[in-house]
């Protein structure tokens, strides 16, 4: 099925686009510290929500955001179902692999890529047993899981429009039907994420009070980096100006929230930039460690794509994605540098970096397995208006638990 | 807080870390616009000499790859010249200003 | 009641040195020291990842209650938590 460009760019301009938001993408998740498995493991090792709550309101965000584009008729349905995933056995599984592999390396697809080019040695070892994981996969795994897909073994064959919410529930994907998934999708993240980050945070004042005011003064007045209610002397509107100053000069990292609408905006921006051209999976990341992998073999004269299976049919030789994974590098990698943050950084510990080594090859098996990470595959998804990701989502949830009880233990 | 001023006002050599770290970058870019042009345009044809068309890009996406390629190329080489450049001062100010 | 001061003077009852490690390990392998712990006594994690710092290991002082405080020590930061009962 070809799909006809709702806008019509030339191709530079959308590689360029492409290139621009994985920048983008880059630069806010290092600034924001964006990850999607710390969000996780803080749940289950703190009991803290805040940053789980964040994600929650990403995908809300997401959702609200492409959904809204199509209900009201500015981007076709299609270009929000056309790259939805055929869910199965092996999404649940493969995000189980894959959060159990990146908690214990300690990056998930996003914060691997923007650590590695902060100069975290651990996540270029990461980075590397992903790509030898993504092999692993494609030679042992992938010829037994596209006979299931195939042949329809606890899959659904079809993907598209046959796993687009919309026609799921109300079996059209008229704007109203679209509109009304995208409240069913969106409001329900958004609510649980509010309402998860309130909860947290009234935990947090109610154990500072607790134990008297000076306790509360310890933390704060020791770290003068940290947003929250310090100095009440100062006017909110000063402070606020000063805080918005401080991140513009890079002194600052920001908030866990503001990064939230950034990323979510970039997504939508990608959603629109590549509304029409077939590849609007919006952001992938994962394919990255496969194509790399692929991409580092070529000077030496070895074409994966020739022969070996999922190389030759899973992706092209370049596609926007290629330049986003690049630009976010490079934007990870600005952001580090001008804040002064950037540094190689060796873990003393060195069985971390063997576990990060294992971790990185877990976590390319699993990407693989359920077709995408936890940005391509989860987070698109909820854009997508598809259930994959709510699959994703618990079992990767599943693979951080295991993993932190597993850390406990060495 | 106190301590925090202590470390800055400790006069620290500037980080040769940080005068190559935009040079790495330049590289970088320039290698991957190489790259791009030898490795990629040659995987195409071969992709296409086998008729994989599942992998095989048409020319006039790859074009634009290749030319929006060479635009981020040039940025981010002159960028990361500029930042080199600033870098590279300030090392030198930090080297006469501790001998 | 501990003000700041003493947590700064005081030696630390026990170090995690996790130079070089990024998120989730700081905050995981704190968590599971603070666990083996007394109260009463302070755990002093050593880190040069800035995010830790800023958010992951004061999230969890607060869950927990816990009071802290961060020295800046050269390029690392000294990030002492005293374990309350």
């Amino acid at each position: 099925m070809i799909l006809q460009p709702v806008f019509s760019e030339s191709w530079a301009l959308i590689f360029g686009l492409f290139g621009l938001s994985g920048f983008i993408l880059g630069w806010v998740a290092q600034r924001g510290n964006y990850c999607f498995v710390n969000a996780m493991t803080s749940i289950f090792t703190t009991r803290s929500f805040e940053r789980f709550g964040a994600l929650l309101i990403l995908f809300g965000l997401t959702a609200l955001g492409t959904g809204l584009l199509v209900a009201f008729g500015l981007i076709p349905p299609v270009d929000q179902y056309f790259n939805n995933y055929f869910a199965g056995w092996y999404i649940l599984v493969g995000s189980f692999i894959f959060g159990f592999g990146a908690a214990l390396a300690g990056g998930c697809n996003l914060s691997m890529l923007y650590r590695a080019s902060s100069g975290y040695v651990q996540n270029w070892i990461e980075l590397f047993g992903m790509m030898i994981g993504t092999y692993i996969f494609a030679v042992a795994i992938w010829p037994f899981q596209s006979y299931t897909m195939e042949n329809g073994i606890l899959s659904t064959s079809a993907g598209g429009y046959v796993e687009y919410l919309p026609y799921v529930l109300f079996h059209s994907v008229s704007n109203m039907a679209v509109y009304i998934t995208t409240m069913i999708v969106a409001l329900p993240l958004l609510f649980l994420g509010i309402y998860l980050q309130m909860r947290t945070r009234s935990k947090w004042g109610k154990s500072v009070s607790m134990k008297g005011p000076g306790l509360s003064a310890v933390g704060m007045k020791a770290l003068p980096g940290l947003p929250g209610p310090s100095a009440p002397s100062i006017p909110s509107g000063l402070r606020l100006k000063q805080e918005a100053k401080d991140m513009l000069l890079l002194k600052k990292p920001y908030g866990t929230n503001l990064s939230t609408v950034i990323l979510a905006l970039d997504m939508i921006f990608v959603f629109i930039v590549g509304a029409g051209y077939t590849f609007n999976y919006l952001v992938i990341t994962s394919s990255d460690g496969g194509r790399f992998f692929e991409y580092i073999l070529m000077p030496l004269g070895i074409n994966l794509f020739t022969n070996t299976p999922w190389f030759n049919s899973s992706l092209p030789i370049v596609d926007p994605s290629t330049l986003m994974v690049v630009m976010l590098c490079i934007g990870a990698f600005s952001a580090s540098f001008l804040s002064g943050d950037f540094k190689i950084r060796i873990p003393k510990d060195r069985k971390r970096l063997a576990i990060g080594f294992v971790g990185g090859m877990l976590v390319g098996i699993g990407v693989r397995m359920a077709l995408g990470c936890n940005v391509g595959l989860m987070w698109t998804n909820f854009g997508q208006l598809g259930y994959d990701g709510y699959i994703f989502l618990g079992g990767m949830l599943a693979g951080v638990y295991l993993a932190v009880k597993v850390q406990e233990k060495l | 807080m106190e301590e925090m001023e202590k470390s800055k006002s400790k006069a620290k050599p500037y980080p040769v870390r940080r005068v190559i770290g935009p040079l790495v970058l330049s590289l970088f870019a320039i290698a991957w616009y190489q790259f791009s042009k030898i490795y990629l345009t040659g995987a195409d044809n071969i992709a296409l000499s086998k008729a994989n068309f599942l992998v095989y890009v048409p020319p006039d996406q790859l074009q634009g790859y290749l030319e929006a390629t060479t635009w981020i190329c040039y940025v981010v080489v002159y960028v990361g010249l500029m930042m080199f450049w600033v870098s590279l001062v300030k090392y030198v100010q930090s080297k006469e200003a501790g001998s | 009641m501990m003000s700041s001061e003493p947590l700064k003077i005081k030696e630390p009852d026990d170090q995690l040195d996790v130079i070089g490690e990024s998120c989730p390990v700081p905050e995981m392998m704190a968590s599971k020291k603070l666990k083996k712990m007394k109260a009463g006594q302070v755990l002093e994690v050593i880190t040069d990842h800035q995010p830790a710092v800023d958010v992951t290991l004061p999230s969890l002082c607060k869950n927990m209650g816990y009071p802290y405080v961060v020295l800046k020590d050269g390029d690392v930061y000294r990030f002492r938590i005293l374990k309350v009962g």
